[in-house]
């Protein structure tokens, strides 16, 4: 044993952060050592409250302090269209836009049947729940562009289509203010397959 | 396409060689196990990648050196004027590609700048060996020069993968809806991959005909035939490829799909995906009847050399210039019709690299022209 037991605790809790490994662990683990008292003590706090302030929203599943969240409770928002992402993160990415102005499903996850994730292992049922009332027009399907995101925009395209409800997909295609010669051909592919009349 | 100069570092057996070629014909000669192959490797590695031999990184780096880092860098002119490619390999850091000592993100941006194809005595497998094989010679000169291509069977082999879990969950009765989204799924890029290699396959069957007809004088027709996995085809698996058929894709949606239901039962009780690209076949016929089965072991080896011969004309079609051409110790293989016939064809258009135990198969004419290499226990000389 090179380390004081409480020592190798702290790497070892470390490296199981994503992005960290056992030689970056080591480095913030001594950088912590060297730092304050009330700075240690501030992490911890803040460590704490994420754990037990920030819950899943009970309707849509993005991480809160309140439940529902703001995006639920907010009576401006247009209530008949949802828009499914699958990690809270997307819900920020989206936000960013200011475009959109409706409700928000998060998943969380994808279907991956290798990785052993069914319908059931993502929030599909409760989504499917919200559409019992028929306030809800339209469901957005705006999962990544991903194997696993396209298999489950196509799932949820199913479930939700014999509901009556309109189900549309975000288009994927060339990132605008970007100049056509440094796209890669994949992503024009795409764009080419998915082009429109002017 | 020419390849102007090779120079190795820490790579197989060699610790350092610089070698300049000449745009015809060049000659490795040398023993058995002096390095021959190894420099073909280190060329094919900068065109692809990767190596033809082995998929570890580390397997190339020169282990009587004691290094733990490779460096092979070659000199190309072509269409897109002259280029330095150098694919580096570090145990700690990995493997590092640059294009005019730019750095490349990712290995696919490597590929078309080098565009190269490799004969060995393996690909006789081509004729004879089981229908990977096959699949594997269309497969790999359509990634090199189709991104579209590449990224088409890379999606198709990952949600091959997906499917096949799912079939062996559907076992313990798992979602059948779920199925029906991977069918589609599996389904779409089944057909485009199908559409593209036949494609493919029609210009080089073409090729094909052409060059076998050329080396056995007429006497002989050769022929390719797409193997479906399943009655694709209005009922039928077989379908030559003469040039004249078109695929109509909403068809063939439409048919796999209705295959993929028929057929549920007994691809959830193997729990994987049965029917697809992936389980096609080519037939090769000469005079009508398939080489592989019926064909004498001449006429074996005349089928490889006109598919590969065919290969580089393909790919000079599709990418306005010659590939490098490499042979690996085939012309032992060969008699002296086809060993003629190979180097008149290649004559003053393509540049070949070729390695050989002797010099006996080239006449004067061919060595006077052509700019010969001696390996010795990873040391090249000039001669």
């Amino acid at each position: 044993m090179y380390y004081a037991e409480p020592v190798a605790k702290l790497i070892g809790e470390l490296s199981k952060l994503p992005g960290v490994g056992p030689k970056t662990a080591e480095r913030l683990a001594f950088h912590l050592i060297a730092q304050s008292k009330e700075d240690v003590a501030k992490l911890t706090q803040a460590l704490k409250d994420v754990k037990e302030k920030i819950h899943y929203c009970s309707v849509c599943f993005n991480i809160t302090e309140q439940d529902p969240c703001r995006f639920c409770q907010d009576p401006s928002r247009d209530s008949s269209v949802i828009c499914v992402v699958e990690q809270p993160k997307d819900i920020i990415a989206m936000e960013k836009t200011r475009e959109y102005r409706g409700r928000y499903h998060v998943l969380l996850g994808s279907i991956s049947p290798m990785d052993g994730v069914g319908p059931d292992d993502i929030r599909l049922r409760e989504l499917l729940g919200r559409l019992e009332d028929d306030k809800v027009k339209e469901v957005i399907v705006a999962t990544s562009p991903t194997i696993e995101g396209e298999a489950t925009a196509m799932y949820v395209a199913r479930l939700v289509k014999p509901l009556g409800v309109r189900v549309t997909r975000i288009a994927h295609g060339l990132p605008v203010g970007g100049s056509l010669e440094y796209v890669d051909e994949i992503t024009l592919a795409k764009a080419l397959e998915g082009r429109r009349e002017l | 396409m020419i390849i102007k100069g090779l120079e190795v570092h820490n790579f197989r057996n060699y610790d350092h060689q610089k070698l300049s070629f000449a745009p015809g014909l060049n000659l490795i000669c040398g023993e058995n196990a002096q390095g021959k192959t190894n420099l073909l490797e280190a060329i094919y590695l900068v065109g692809t990648g990767k190596s033809f031999r082995t998929p570890q990184d580390r397997d190339l780096i020169n282990v009587g050196s004691g290094a733990s880092a490779y460096q092979v860098q070659v000199q190309v002119e072509s269409k897109w004027g002259d280029l330095i490619l150098k694919v580096e390999y570090d145990k700690k850091s990995g493997k590092t590609i640059t294009l005019n000592h730019t750095l490349l993100a990712k290995r696919s941006e490597l590929l078309g700048y080098l565009t190269v194809v490799i004969f060995t005595p393996e690909d006789l497998n081509i004729v004879k060996g089981g229908p990977s094989h096959r699949r594997r010679f269309i497969d790999l000169e359509l990634a090199q020069i189709n991104p579209g291509f590449r990224s088409n069977l890379i999606d198709y082999s990952k949600v091959l993968g997906q499917r096949n879990n799912l079939l062996k969950q559907v076992q313990n009765g798992a979602n059948p809806t779920l199925k029906e989204v991977f069918d589609v799924q599996l389904t779409e890029l089944a057909i485009r991959l199908t559409a593209k290699r036949i494609e493919a396959l029609h210009r080089i069957t073409a090729y094909a005909r052409a060059i076998h007809q050329a080396i056995t004088k007429d006497r002989e027709e050769l022929a390719l035939e797409y193997v479906s996995s399943y009655p694709a085809w209005g009922g039928q698996r077989t379908r030559i490829l003469d040039g004249s058929w078109q695929v109509d894709q909403n068809e063939q949606r439409e048919v796999l799909l209705k295959y993929f239901k028929a057929k549920e039962k007994e691809e959830i009780q193997r729990g994987a995906t049965g029917y697809g690209p992936h389980r096609d076949d080519l037939n090769l016929l000469v005079n009508g009847r398939d080489v592989r089965t019926f064909g004498s072991q001449g006429q074996q080896r005349t089928a490889a050399l006109a598919l590969k011969l065919a290969e580089l004309e393909f790919m000079k079609e599709q990418t306005g210039e010659y590939p490098v051409l490499l042979l690996d110790d085939v012309l032992s293989e060969l008699d002296k019709t086809r060993r003629k016939y190979l180097m008149d064809v290649v004559k003053d258009q393509v540049q070949v690299i070729v390695t050989s135990t002797e010099l006996d198969f080239f006449d004067l004419d061919q060595l006077k022209a052509a700019k010969v290499f001696k390996v010795a226990n990873g040391k090249v000389n000039q001669l």
